[in-house]
């Protein structure tokens, strides 16, 4: 029974890190149309910038997660406005392009930080904490109720502002936006900000409980895009269902069937698309 | 107010305007008429900045507006009604007509807020919180009209606002045009109802493939059976 709670434990932590790096990619993917697969490579950059703030410099933790988001934000940012905005409706473009920085960004990891993978940080300044009797890491607690609080935040911001109503006005009908009087290439930048500074808090709050290695750019990439896929494209509550089935699915599966390892969540992708082929919680249209 | 003058609009290849003019003074109703396919929406789009046109110019309150992007036209104080009304349904009635609001730097006339467009048009009140698309087809064109006026326009475009309505839904919104005109703000509207462009106009322009063939009063082109018969479809006698 206790290896039950830890495992839960583990798989909604992990589906939190899906969650949020997943979020960001949905989203952008809804609203511009642009499918950015250097999204895992802002993540992991990021978790090596929070770990050299928390592990290398001695800051504090909170700085570490803060600078992270901030390194992720910037450099989508510039990505996008260097890049991206001139290939919109390119999708070949934009998914040659993007990968090409998950190289770029990997190799720059591997220049400033080499190639030995960083181990989870945070385990030793951080104490178990004992709920009935059972002992939780609290890293992994504390990454659950930050997704938590950041799937509420988020979704505040997507249903609940005028900010979030702009945007899902330009996924309905982009012209008409614009008709209206909104600078969509704004509410776009603006998306594409956030959506790359959670995915840099991600990184930190990821790599803090599952350590980082150069790889991570493209792992993380893929596990993101199964989860955007099984939630549906453009959706924060779907990311957020995705990320945390994934999490679960990927946690349980490597205890039940070591054996499959990775493939059950593939095989998970597949069994809700073949139910639901724009997702669990995918826009219609 | 809108002076549009000698445009040529293509959709790719396809040559649709073809050094097209009109204009719109200050405070009145301009509507244009003309069938199926002869370039009104094209016009509007040409305005609004969505397919600009390749020759010709677009001065709006004194400033050419030719080059544009539709936002910015937008913001200097146009407001389109879009045909099919084109409302956006992942929003709520409420987040339609909030989402593009804004104040207007001269103060002229009273502002509209969602207090007086909830005034005005109840209905949507009552249905504040519902998608803007469960509405029925009248109640959206109400939407789209009131969502339109939240941005406080100084030009209000409205393309074929009566389509798909009852008879009666169309004496309403031909209504609500007339009221909004009366209270000073510019109208250019699209139709293919005759009888409610005739009572709400100040003046008149006929459009056929691309060009204008026709301009003049509305007591004019009551009386001009050959217009109405050659480029309206009005069949003759009535
Ligand atoms: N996106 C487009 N691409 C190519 N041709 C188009 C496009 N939109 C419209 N057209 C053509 O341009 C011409 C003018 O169309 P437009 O929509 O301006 O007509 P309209 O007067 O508004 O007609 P309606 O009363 O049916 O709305 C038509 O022949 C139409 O087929
Ligand atoms: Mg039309």
């Amino acid at each position: 029974m206790s290896m039950f709670f830890t495992n839960l434990v583990n798989g909604l932590a992990m589906g939190m890190v899906y969650f949020l790096t997943a979020a960001g990619m949905s989203i952008v993917m809804g609203v511009m149309g642009i499918s950015n697969l250097a999204h895992g490579a802002l993540y992991m950059v990021s978790a090596y910038v929070g770990w050299q703030v928390f592990k290398g410099f001695h800051g504090p933790f909170t700085l570490a997660v803060i600078l992270g988001g901030l390194t992720g934000g910037l450099l989508g940012l510039l990505i996008e406005r260097i890049f991206l905005r001139r290939l919109y409706k390119q999708p070949n473009e934009q998914v040659l392009l993007t990968y090409g920085f998950v190289y770029i960004l990997t190799n720059l990891c591997l220049w400033i930080w080499q190639g030995w993978a960083r181990m989870p940080f945070t385990a030793a300044a951080l104490k178990p904490i004992t709920i009935g009797g059972l002992r939780f890491a609290s890293s992994r607690l504390l990454l659950i109720a930050l997704g938590a609080l950041f799937a509420v935040a988020l979704w505040y911001l997507q249903d609940r502002t005028r900010l979030g109503a702009r945007v899902r006005a330009g996924m309905d009908d982009k012209e008409m936006a614009q008709g209206m009087g909104v600078n969509m290439e704004m509410v776009s930048m603006l998306v594409f900000f956030i959506a790359a500074f959670v995915a840099g808090l991600s990184g930190v709050l990821g790599a803090q409980v599952m350590g980082i290695n150069t790889e991570a750019g493209s792992t993380i990439l893929v596990q993101a895009l199964v989860v955007v896929i099984v939630g549906g494209v453009g959706s924060i509550q779907g990311a957020l269902l995705g990320g945390l089935l994934i999490g679960l699915i990927d946690t349980f599966g490597k205890v039940l069937f070591p054996q499959l390892a990775m493939f059950t969540i593939y095989l998970a992708m597949v069994l809700i698309l073949v139910v639901r082929p724009r997702g669990l919680l995918g826009r219609r249209g | 107010m809108l002076a549009v003058s000698e445009i040529h609009t293509y959709y790719g290849d396809s040559y649709i305007l073809q050094g097209l003019s009109l204009t719109v003074e200050e405070g009145t109703a301009v509507a244009l008429l003309g069938r199926n396919g002869m370039g009104k929406t094209t016009t509007i789009r040409s305005i609004m900045g969505f397919t600009p046109p390749r020759r010709g110019e677009i001065h709006f309150r004194g400033k050419d507006v030719t080059h544009w992007v539709p936002y910015r036209r937008a913001r200097l104080g146009m407001a389109l009604c879009p045909q099919g009304r084109r409302i956006f349904p992942s929003l709520s009635v409420e987040e339609n007509l909030t989402m593009a609001a804004r104040g207007r730097d001269r103060t002229k006339g009273e502002l509209w807020d969602l207090g007086r467009i909830y005034e005005r048009y109840p209905v949507l009140k009552d249905r504040a919180r519902l998608k803007g698309t469960s509405l029925s087809g009248g109640e959206q064109q109400m939407l789209a009209v009131g969502r339109g006026l939240m941005t406080n326009p100084d030009l209000f475009v409205l393309d074929e606002p009566s389509e798909g309505l009852a008879p009666m839904l169309v004496r309403d919104i031909g209504k609500i045009i007339a009221e909004l005109r009366e209270t000073g703000l510019s109208i250019l509207l699209v139709e293919q109802n005759i009888t409610m462009a005739l009572n709400v106009a100040d003046r008149i322009y006929v459009i056929s493939s691309g060009k204008i063939v026709y301009e003049g009063a509305p007591s004019e082109l009551a009386a001009n059976e050959t217009v109405k018969r050659q480029y309206l479809g009005v069949a003759g006698g009535k």
